[in-house]
């Protein structure tokens, strides 16, 4: 006899209850109770969202490191140690616009002072850190953060403007 | 097991042709990525990372979001509005929530109808407006992860051009959130509205989205 609300197995010729198929599969999701698929659907969606929120805190450190750093070798006179940290396309440009290696060229840039980081975001492979006087924008290398832009005065809804800047 | 697979052939070919071009979304959506990086300056990302990234969830849930609405429109609307000839409408004189009995509720509920069909009050209610229910609610969460990976998706070009980056209550007032919502909900309504008109007059022998082959254009809602 069926009891409203309750499920029993079938039972075989052997006198066990027989098992459904979705028992012995258990990737069948379309054949799980609706309301457990339904949660299954919604904790996928909730994953898939959740991606765009891992990337707000990740690298922020590694990020603001590595602009501090480029900035305190550049106010040290260490050319070569700041190149180290400019991405590949701004040290081309550097070089480019100066006439001259990158190691020489950034010292006659007028990068600001290395101030304190005031705040750090990180949207995928792209990190923002400003510190008081200047906003640096870097990307991520394999190699870790490189320095994209440095000397960056912010102009409203419009691009930074920088005094240093890859092409 | 073979009856299993035709009894359930619609769900399980639709499910793989679904992951299957999930999957082919995900590398076509790799290479543009990558693409872009290229040109920015950076280096390509591998696919784990991209299929794990802001930027291929935005483009999965912003379709996910007006499929979903389209059918939580479909499926609510047609309880009232109607479209002579057409077998996507019910019957010109069945508009409405229709009788118990033609709904088979309560003491008009067979033996074998969902026990939540026979009783009253909040199951059955909810019962009743579960397709719609779920399917809004699916709507309205594929639309807040379009939200949360949009914003994610936008500020990652928006530091990539050197702006500033903009919080989840500003970019819902962007362009860019917007562009992405309404132009998957115009072409969700436009294959609606396709369906319903040209199903009046054009016929798909056997196919239970059409009318008979030799069902008379006046003729509203019947199958083939």
């Amino acid at each position: 006899m069926n009891v409203p609300g309750t499920f029993s197995y079938p039972i075989g010729r052997n006198g066990r209850p027989q098992s459904r198929f979705e028992d012995c599969h258990p990737f069948a999701v379309g054949m799980l109770p609706r309301v457990k698929r339904m949660w299954i659907v919604i904790a996928w969606l909730l994953l898939l969202a959740a991606a765009g929120c891992s990337s707000v805190r990740d690298g922020g450190d590694g990020a603001s490191a590595a602009a501090t750093q480029m900035l305190q070798a550049v106010a040290g006179e260490d050319g070569v140690t700041a190149c180290g940290l400019l991405a590949p396309d701004t040290v081309s440009e550097l070089e480019e616009s100066a006439g001259q290696p990158c190691p020489e060229a950034i010292l006659d840039e007028d990068l600001p002072e290395p101030g304190a980081v005031t705040g750090t975001t990180v949207y995928g492979q792209w990190a923002q850190v400003r510190l008081s006087g200047d906003t640096v924008f870097l990307g991520a290398f394999p190699g870790g953060w490189r320095v994209v832009a440095a000397g960056c005065t912010p102009q409203g809804d419009q691009p930074y403007e920088c005094t240093l800047q890859g092409g | 097991m073979k009856r299993y697979l035709r009894e359930n052939s619609l769900g399980l070919v639709f499910g793989l042709l679904f992951l299957a071009v999930l999957i082919g979304q995900a590398f076509a959506g790799h290479a543009d990525f990558n693409q872009q990086q290229l040109s920015e300056g950076l280096q390509p990302i591998s696919f784990w990372r991209y299929v794990t990234s802001a930027s291929f969830g935005v483009d999965v849930m912003e379709n996910w979001q007006s499929e979903y609405l389209q059918f939580f429109l479909y499926i609510f609307l047609t309880v009232w509005l109607l479209q002579k000839g057409s077998p996507e409408s019910k019957e010109l004189d069945k508009a409405g929530r229709e009788s118990e009995q033609e709904q088979k509720i309560g003491a008009y509920a067979d033996d074998d109808s969902p026990s939540w069909a026979r009783v009253r009050g909040v199951k059955l209610w909810l019962f009743s407006n579960s397709l719609g229910l779920v399917m809004g609610l699916l709507f309205l969460l594929s639309w807040l992860g379009q939200s949360i990976a949009g914003v994610a998706a936008y500020n990652e070009e928006q530091l990539g051009n050197l702006q500033d980056p903009v919080s989840w209550s500003q970019y819902l007032t962007e362009p860019d959130f917007w562009n992405r919502t309404l132009q998957n909900w115009q072409s969700e309504l436009l294959a609606v509205a396709s369906m319903v008109i040209l199903a009046i007059y054009l016929r798909q022998r056997g196919s239970p989205e059409s009318k008979p082959v030799g069902s008379p254009h006046t003729t509203t809602g019947v199958e083939g």
